[in-house]
């Protein structure tokens, strides 16, 4: 075990200085940022004060170990807007996202185990028809449309809960709703195959045959080991939520990452995107680390595979 | 089995089905199939239709049609859709956008597939360095949130058609890349492989003569699916008007521009919408069907 995980965390080393690269390159390669953030107008003396202010004069590797000991030290720069630290700024709206973001996967979790489970045991019945049938519209719906149905229908015609803003319990349902509609269409269709799956396995008909009640068949026999599969696939979905949260928290204005991302990408503040980049990816790193550690520590299998 | 014993008993030569007519006949079973086949095709038709013969009420502002109700409702079929805050028609313009919104997620579905195809089949190929660099990039590109990444590039390249492509190409190439590796990994092993490399063929030639046509059907299934999610992805970028600039329309942008006045007049917010479900909906169910139709365990 312990050799596996030394050897996973060796190779998530260069990963993270290969984000750290590209996120450096993202703002310089394709164009300068002081004409990026000036304009084509800018006199010349402004671009040259810029780029001696935010050490944009100096070769590319310079600047790009100048960076990387910024980040090691916690420091991602200063949003041109805000004239404050990146990281400060990030802070400030991680809760709101992070709120957003855990409502979401325990909506997908909640729904998904319930519809997914019954589905499953119903194979072929009506409801499980509709139920295929919702799937694949949740995975065609864009999360932007669904927010903005939500709030045309729910919020504004029906007037039951506020448009936008963060607030009360009230604040976080469609939200969450629209965050969540991608996780819950997926997690309901893996829960379903998985436990297809598992209920053909033979120490489930040795569980039926001792006489075990139904219920508790699938609880403690079949659940149990379709729950581990679905929170590790849940888990690696955090960028594809991270993507979720920017058109999310741009519909509902709520004051999270992802429309502060956006926000810096419509102003050019380019310290603050390379900054929130950087910061999200390198987390989607570390999440999908621990839960490969935590799959091998599980499952003995994968460590020798 | 026992069809051919039956034939053999009947005295008659064993029908033999060819392996693309019993793909076919997999693919084509189920009417959702069908459906969404028809639907693809008449989108594409849509699609190749001249921009100049669309009508001018699609282009031209008129104010006094401003908001105008959807002649669904009023049991018309004149501005069946209804009228922009522009007064421009709906209908037309979802048609006039079929055009850009395909174009886009279809040219950046080919460059990515060519990129993440051969970045996959070089490093199950190679192996060594060539794996080992191709493997990391996959995993950094896997990490980074798609959309973040695409609206800071498109953001930084401007915000033209060529560049949305460009851009959707470059973060979307990785999920290639990493199924048609795994793919190819267990293809290099096999005897065809030796065969070939023993009469001396080239790397090249080995590449794309014999392992390229055996990796080709998950390929084209990738490439199914990936238009669906390009579309999505093209959308919610020009919803969020970082996309191409008017007078280029793409449905996410008709969405984008219908959201200001969505109280007013919700059917320029709702109908391109779901245009784009129902693309993105039978592209995912096209590419489930080929996949199965691929998938030699299906039983016809």
């Amino acid at each position: 075990m312990l050799a596996y995980a030394i050897r996973r965390i060796l190779i998530a080393i260069p990963t993270l200085i290969g984000i750290t690269l590209i996120t450096f390159l993202l703002v310089r390669v394709t164009g300068d940022p002081a004409r990026f953030v000036l304009g084509d107008t800018a006199p010349p003396s402004a671009i040259e004060a810029f780029r001696a202010e935010h050490g944009l004069d100096k070769p590319l590797p310079v600047q790009f170990v100048n960076y990387l000991a910024g980040v090691a030290r916690g420091d991602l720069g200063t949003s041109l807007r805000y004239q404050q630290p990146v990281l400060t700024l990030f802070a400030e709206r991680l809760p709101a996202t992070i709120q957003l973001g855990l409502s979401a996967y325990i909506l997908a979790l909640l729904v998904g185990v319930s519809v997914g489970v019954y589905s499953a045991l119903r194979a072929g019945s009506p409801l499980d028809k509709v139920i295929r049938v919702s799937v694949l519209f949740g995975q065609a719906v864009p999360g932007f449309y669904l927010g903005l149905v939500l709030i045309i229908v729910v919020a504004v015609g029906l007037g039951w809960l506020p448009t936008g803003g963060r607030g009360g319990l009230s604040h976080l349902v469609l939200p969450t709703i629209t965050l969540a509609s991608y996780l819950v269409a997926f997690s309901v269709r893996f829960t379903r195959s998985v436990m297809l799956d598992v209920l053909h396995h033979d120490y489930i008909r040795t569980a039926r045959a001792k006489g075990v009640a139904e219920g508790a068949v699938i609880r403690r026999h079949a659940l149990r080991n379709a729950l581990i599969p679905l929170v590790t696939v849940l888990a690696l979905q955090s960028s594809v939520v991270f993507s979720g949260a920017v058109v999310t928290e741009t519909v509902f204005s709520w004051p999270g990452i992802g429309r502060f991302a956006l926000q810096a990408i419509s102003t050019r503040d380019f310290p603050v995107i390379q900054g929130t980049v950087l910061i999200l990816t390198a987390f989607v790193v570390l999440v999908n680390l621990i839960v490969d550690l935590a799959y091998a520590y599980l499952d003995p299998r994968i460590r020798y595979s | 089995m026992s069809a051919l014993s039956e034939s053999l008993r009947a005295g008659r030569e064993p029908a033999v089905q060819s392996v693309w007519a019993r793909r076919f006949g997999v693919f084509w079973r189920s009417w959702e199939t069908r459906i969404s086949t028809l639907l693809l095709l008449v989108m594409i038709g849509v699609a190749l239709v001249p921009t100049s013969v669309w009508p001018d009420t699609a282009f031209d502002s008129n104010l006094t049609l401003r908001h105008r109700e959807p002649g669904l409702l009023m049991g018309t079929t004149d501005y069946l859709f209804g009228a922009d805050a522009l007064g421009r028609d709906v209908f037309f313009r979802i048609l006039m956008g079929t055009k850009l919104t395909l174009l886009i997620a279809g040219l950046a579905t080919l460059f990515a597939t060519i990129i993440g195809s051969a970045a996959g089949l070089c490093a199950a190929y190679f192996r060594g360095w060539v794996d080992m660099v191709v493997s990391r990039l996959v995993d950094i590109m896997l990490a980074f949130p798609i959309l973040l990444l695409v609206l800071a590039l498109v953001a930084a390249l401007g915000q033209s058609v060529s560049s949305v492509i460009i851009v959707l190409a470059l973060s979307g190439w990785a999920g290639y890349a990493r199924v048609i590796r795994s793919a190819t990994l267990s293809l290099v092993e096999r005897e065809f492989v030796e065969a070939a490399r023993c009469t001396g063929a080239r790397s090249g030639h080995i590449l794309l003569r014999h392992l390229l046509p055996n990796v080709a059907s998950p390929i084209l299934v990738l490439s199914t699916l990936n238009l669906a999610s390009f579309i999505l992805t093209e959308s919610s970028v020009s919803f969020l008007g970082l996309g191409p600039q008017p007078p280029a329309v793409t449905w996410g942008a008709l969405i984008g521009d219908g959201r200001n006045y969505m109280y007013d007049a919700w059917w320029a917010t709702l109908f391109p919408g779901l245009a784009i479900i129902l693309t993105v909906l039978a592209f995912n169910l096209v590419g489930d069907a080929m996949r199965d139709a691929f998938d030699p365990h299906t039983r016809q």
